[in-house]
């Protein structure tokens, strides 16, 4: 029974990631997919998981059919999987929203909250009443004396074998389950494996001398298997996603629906119109694409050079952009797009503009990070085009920073320019769009020589250079080269090209930005995720920005108050209860939790700075990071089995977690320059993974250790479970919702650390004073 | 035994992490040089710098409103627009701009533009006023609809105390359109009937000093302030946003029939109109509901009204949507011209052969347009040049 158990342990551990993964994707294509909206969900998922450990849990001492009641739960949790992503679908038609209305944090927080909130309770609830079942399934053997040892070891083996589930489950599911079936098939194929496993947990019906209740239990059961094999072999599942789908996409021509590693690939046609859906956001319009911004932006770059050859485009090239730079004569096109389906799925829908753009020789498509292959290139580009239109995730600002600006000023040649566009307006600058603008201003202008800002009604252009070249050129020049090349343009008539460059723009512009910000964007330091969060927001729900504003005062000495605060209340209010030592241990795990979720966000984020937005290497990353909880978990768990006591220990861990969080940002801060050594490159790698590890390995490691304790002082299982898994999952909670949209943006990956030191530091204190006390 | 112990081991840790800490600062400086730029950036002050113009109530400017009615008990009633909102004492109406100070009305923008912007007049759009000629646009804070697809949303979707304004009297904005070189003053961007009292005094001086004048409007202005302010007009842009009730309720926060009401004063008025349609994909872009435009416009308004059908792209709220397909916006202005309409538009598709003019009589591509850049104008007297229509519109400043 108990390797059963095991089992049905596992393969919870491997639904919940998988569970998580799936929703947060179906959630991000309606919401918008900046780092706010992946940040409430993943707290919200964090959250409802916490309350359903400690509240649902809870009960399991009380119930009296605690196996059959287990299986009931995954049955639903099953379930309620299959219905989430169907809601996640369609709920917009309900929220009276209008079609093609994009949401703001309001409604992004309550509806993620509802969507899954029977799952990740349910998933929660589980996680509590495998430790009981493990428990009295292991207890049986064992004399009453050592019962509260058999507790904790319980408990620790229950949440080793979950994130062993959770490390497998995450693999499978991006290697195995995503590029291949849609998100309705990978749940039904995760509740046949529910299921399975719940047939398996029961006496079959074929035995003898059982009732007969629990004879049409295991009847059910074993006949769920084969309706689910035929849901999924049948046309019944696919038929499901096409509904929801199709109510998605509503009112809309919907021919192509894919995902891949990086996201979901929508593809709708209108009278001819092709429509290119990154993640329920359009980015392609083929074959009439918005000239206005497609001609600007290529040709007062290419304009501005003599003669431009090598040309080099971050992303966002296809549909338009490629096709103006070919009317220049031009050398070669070195266009990279991080996630491969993008090009393929335009290549496949293709009108006469992007064939032009896929066939022509000169054109090299690489799916590839843009940042990593800049790096490696050998070449000097006369111009290199980013396409990316704003710092919205920590992935995409990455390319704007200062360092992001130093490596493209040296892939240029002497002259080369290098461009970029942002939201901007002719009328009235916000705030906040003066901020973001400035941000990226400055950050230009601390690296290259000579940056000229050409202002517009929809977007403001930057270009830069090393050569005062581009601030010298005038339109005169501009417009005699553009005869010389025979370009055959729609908007860019001399007229225009002159309209467009008249100095009153610029004073307009710089009268608007004066007041603005004059902070600089570094990779380590990613304030312009923060700034286009602030500018986001400021569409959607404008009374919320006060809250980001008054965010974004926060520093290491406020943070340090905070903590200080937060010691003399916890303190005050605890130590007046009998045992001052419980609290104390669930503060324990809540900062564990909360550090080690901001490891796992600083040690990706470093990861895709350094070298690029490689998925591959990302799930590496986090694996190694489960198997560091998993090791940490079992060594720990095997040492509680025969130590009296674990608080040494638990001050020793905590101690580590201080120094490591100490140490972390400094190895980033100094492998930068060492990068340019190829050798460096491939230890480097391997350090991240160590790193991962150890980060894991001190946080599974609290957790066997903290139970230990708290049994000692509780003798309940259950309720000793529920409340520490909790802790856990609250203190991630907290690390996610502010890690990736304050504490990173604002701080820095330097001084995150050392707000996370603060907090152990806190939370050890309390640890140690409580331990003083009798 | 075990107490002491503890505590003994407590100590030593104590002093072992301070000593770590130490030796790892001490060690953070020895590294400074790696990344002295990463530090001194880590110590910058990230205070969110943010610009805080706030409405002075201080600030002379504030202008009682023209057309409202006291209701007594401090209470008021706005007859400006079709919201006619009731405004308690110390509130503002819909718009957030008109506020009841002790049972009076004020516009809080007279005077206070968010801005003043030159552009060609071609941008508002008006394509039957003088062409190419440069044209200064007012515009303030704040709208009376809520429309989730507005382009210029920092403005219009925002209230007086959260946009910076300058201060300018109607007189100065006339002075700087003669000063700069215009021969037009617009009222647009943000809806103009929002900061009415001001377009009122700026229209009434630019027309003495010979300027051109117009506005761009949602027409929800009731019909006595419009008949008023079009006494100063020369030229009127209405958006019409969709025929259908619901795109107005829905999308915008307003009604179709007083937009109707107000295109039909205008033409009894005999100010030249030019009606600007923004097709949306799945909203507004049905064959059926376009053709019934165009009907509904030839019989009311007449066939010689220019019809602009403008190109969306994704804004504001309305983000996930595609953009018009080209193809729908010729659909569009074929059925316009089928109807029987003179002259239509397709704007935001540059170099688009419709954003030129045409000779209904001889077809003629009489003005060349890529986007609003005039190309060429074979144009005599406001006549075709070679069969000698006549064009409707205004074409001597
Ligand atoms: S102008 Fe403003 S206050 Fe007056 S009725 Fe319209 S929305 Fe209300
Ligand atoms: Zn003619």
């Amino acid at each position: 029974m108990k390797r059963k158990l095991i089992f049905a342990i596992v393969v919870m551990g491997f639904s919940g990631i998988i569970a998580e993964i799936v929703l947060l994707r179906e959630l991000v294509i309606t919401f918008h997919g900046n780092e706010l909206s992946i940040g409430v969900i993943l707290a919200n998922w964090l959250l409802l998981e916490s309350a359903g450990a400690y509240f649902l849990g809870k009960k399991v001492s009380r119930a009296k059919r605690k196996l059959g009641l287990f299986i009931l739960l995954t049955i639903l949790f099953t379930i309620f999987f299959i219905a989430a992503i169907y809601a996640s679908r369609i709920f917009k038609d309900y929220l009276s929203v209008i079609p093609g209305e994009g949401l703001g944090i309001m409604p992004m927080f309550y509806v993620s909250f509802l969507i899954l909130l029977p799952v990740s309770l349910l998933h929660g609830a589980l996680f509590t009443w495998g430790c009981k079942l493990y428990f009295l399934y292991s207890s049986s053997k064992t004399s009453k004396t050592s019962q509260d040892k058999l507790s904790a070891f319980s408990i620790s083996r229950v949440y080793i074998y979950e994130t062993l589930g959770t490390m497998v489950g995450g693999v499978i599911l991006t290697y195995l389950l995503i590029p291949y079936l849609h998100s309705i098939k990978i749940a039904f194929v995760l509740a046949l494996l529910n299921f399975i496993i719940c047939a398996y947990l029961i006496k079959p019906f074929w035995k003898p001398n059982i009732t007969i209740q629990k004879r049409l239990v295991s009847i059910f059961l074993f006949s769920l298997v084969p309706l689910t094999i035929y849901v999924i072999f049948s046309s019944n599942a696919d038929q499901l996603h096409f509904m929801s789908v199709e109510q998605q996409w509503k009112n809309h021509n919907l021919v192509h629906y894919e995902n891949s590693h990086y996201g979901n690939i929508v593809v709708t046609e209108r009278e001819g119109e092709y429509t290119f859906f990154s993640d329920g956001l359009p980015v392609i319009t083929s074959p009439n694409p918005d000239l206005v911004y497609v001609e600007e932006f290529v040709h007062l770059p290419m304009l501005s050079h003599s003669d431009p050859r090598n040309i080099m485009i971050l992303s966002g090239g296809a549909g338009g952009i490629i096709n103006e730079i070919l009317k220049h004569d031009v050398s070669r096109i070195d266009y990279t797009e991080a996630d491969p389906l993008l090009p393929e799925v335009v290549k496949k829908h293709s009108t006469p503009l992007t064939e032009n753009e896929f066939l022509d020789p000169r054109v090299n498509i690489e799916k590839i990070d843009g940042r990593f292959f800049l790096k490696r290139a050998a070449k000097n580009y006369d111009i290199i085009f980013s396409g990316f239109t704003d710092p919205a995730t920590l992935h995409t600002n990455r390319f704007f920073t200062k360092e992001f600006f130093s490596l493209a000023k040296s892939r240029l040649s002497s002259d080369g320019i290098f461009i970029l566009g942002l939201p901007g307006s002719l009328t009235y600058l916000s705030s906040e769009l003066a901020d973001l603008n400035a941000m990226v201003l400055n950050t230009l202008e601390s690296v290259f020589p000579y940056v000229k800002v050409i202002p517009g009604e929809i977007n403001n252009f930057y270009l830069a250079s090393r050569s005062q070249n581009i601030e010298d050129v005038s339109p005169a020049e501009m417009i005699e080269r553009k005869e010389a090349r025979n370009l055959e343009v729609n908007m860019l008539t001399p007229g225009y090209i002159e309209y467009k460059l008249q100095a009153r723009w610029l004073d307009f512009y710089f009268n608007n930005i004066e007041e603005a910000t004059d902070n600089i964007n570094h990779d380590f330091k990613p304030l312009g995720v923060f700034y286009s969060l602030v500018y986001w927001n400021e569409k959607f729900s404008p009374s919320f920005n006060n809250i980001f504003k008054q965010g974004a005062q926060i520093n290491l000495y406020s943070s340090g108050l905070v903590f200080i605060l937060f010691f003399l209340i916890f303190y005050t209010i605890s130590s007046r209860s009998k045992n001052f030592r419980k609290p104390a241990l669930s503060l324990c795990i809540f900062s564990t939790g909360f550090a080690g979720m901001l490891f796992d966000l600083i040690l990706i984020f470093a990861f895709q700075v350094l070298f690029g937005y490689i998925f591959y290497w990302l799930g590496l990353l986090v694996t190694a990071f489960m198997a560091g909880v998993m090791v940490g978990g079992m060594w720990m768990s095997s040492y509680i089995k025969k130590a009296e006591t674990a608080a040494p220990a638990i001050i020793k861990l905590e101690v580590v977690v201080i120094v490591f969080a100490f140490l972390l940002p400094w190895i980033f801060l100094n492998a930068g320059p060492l990068l340019v050594h190829k050798w460096f490159d491939a230890t480097l790698r391997i350090i991240f993974l160590i790193l991962s590890g150890i980060s894991g390995v001190l946080v599974g490691a609290e957790f066997p250790l903290a139970n230990k304790e708290y049994l000692k002082l509780s003798p309940n299982l259950s309720g000793t479970a529920g409340l520490l898994y909790s802790s856990d999952l609250l203190g991630g909670w907290l690390g996610g919702i502010i890690g990736g949209v304050l504490l990173l943006p604002i701080l820095g990956i330097f001084e995150t650390s050392l707000v996370i030191v603060m907090f152990k530091i806190t939370s050890l204190a309390i640890f140690i004073i409580a331990l003083k006390k009798k | 035994m075990i107490n002491t112990n503890r505590r003994g081991f407590i100590k030593k840790l104590f002093i072992k992490s301070i000593a770590g800490l130490t030796a790892g600062y001490l060690l953070l400086n020895s590294y400074k040089r790696f990344f002295s730029d990463l530090i001194a950036s880590s110590s910058e002050d990230t205070g969110y710098n943010h610009k805080n113009y706030t409405y002075n109530k201080k600030v002379n400017n504030k202008k009682e409103a023209m057309y409202y009615k006291r209701l007594g008990r401090n209470s008021v009633s706005c007859t400006l627009c079709f919201h006619n909102c009731t405004i308690q004492e110390g509130n503002t109406g819909f718009c957030r701009v008109r506020e009841n100070s002790n049972g009076r009305l004020y516009s809080l923008v007279y005077g206070l533009p968010a801005g003043l912007q030159i552009d060609s007049i071609e941008m508002e759009p008006m394509y039957h006023m003088v062409p190419g000629h440069r044209n200064l646009c007012v515009y303030t804070a704040s709208c009376n609809f809520r429309c989730k697809h507005c382009h210029n949303w920092h403005l219009s979707q925002r209230g007086p105390d959260e946009v910076s304004y300058e201060i300018h009297s109607p007189y100065e904005v006339v002075n700087r359109a003669k000063n700069q070189g215009c021969k037009s003053i617009s009222h647009s961007i943000n809806e103009p009937a929002v900061f009415y009292e001001y377009m009122y005094d700026i229209a009434k001086h630019a027309q003495k000093e010979g300027l051109l004048t117009l506005f761009h409007t949602n027409g929800y202005l009731n019909p006595e302030p419009l008949k008023d302010i079009l006494k100063y007009m020369d030229g009127v842009t209405v958006d019409l946003k969709a025929f259908n009730e619901s795109f107005y309720r829905e999308i915008s926060s307003g009604s179709l029939e007083p937009v109707l009401e107000t295109l039909k004063i205008i033409r009894k008025e005999n100010v030249h109109l030019e009606i600007v349609n923004l097709v949306i994909p799945t909203l507004n872009d049905d064959p059926d509901e376009i053709k019934q435009m165009c009907t509904w416009i030839i019989d009311n308004i007449g066939n010689s009204v220019p019809l602009h059908f403008n190109r969306f792209s994704p804004t504001y709220k309305l983000t996930d949507l595609p953009s018009t397909p080209v193809n729908t916006l010729e659909s569009a202005a074929n059925i316009a011209y089928e109807s029987g309409l003179k002259y239509v538009y397709i704007g935001n598709v540059p170099a688009h052969k419709y954003n030129s003019t045409y000779c209904p009589n001889c077809k003629t591509k009489m003005i060349e347009r890529a986007y609003f850049s005039v190309l060429s104008n074979k144009m005599e007297n406001g006549a075709c040049i070679s069969c000698g229509y006549e064009i409707q519109g205004i074409w001597k400043s």
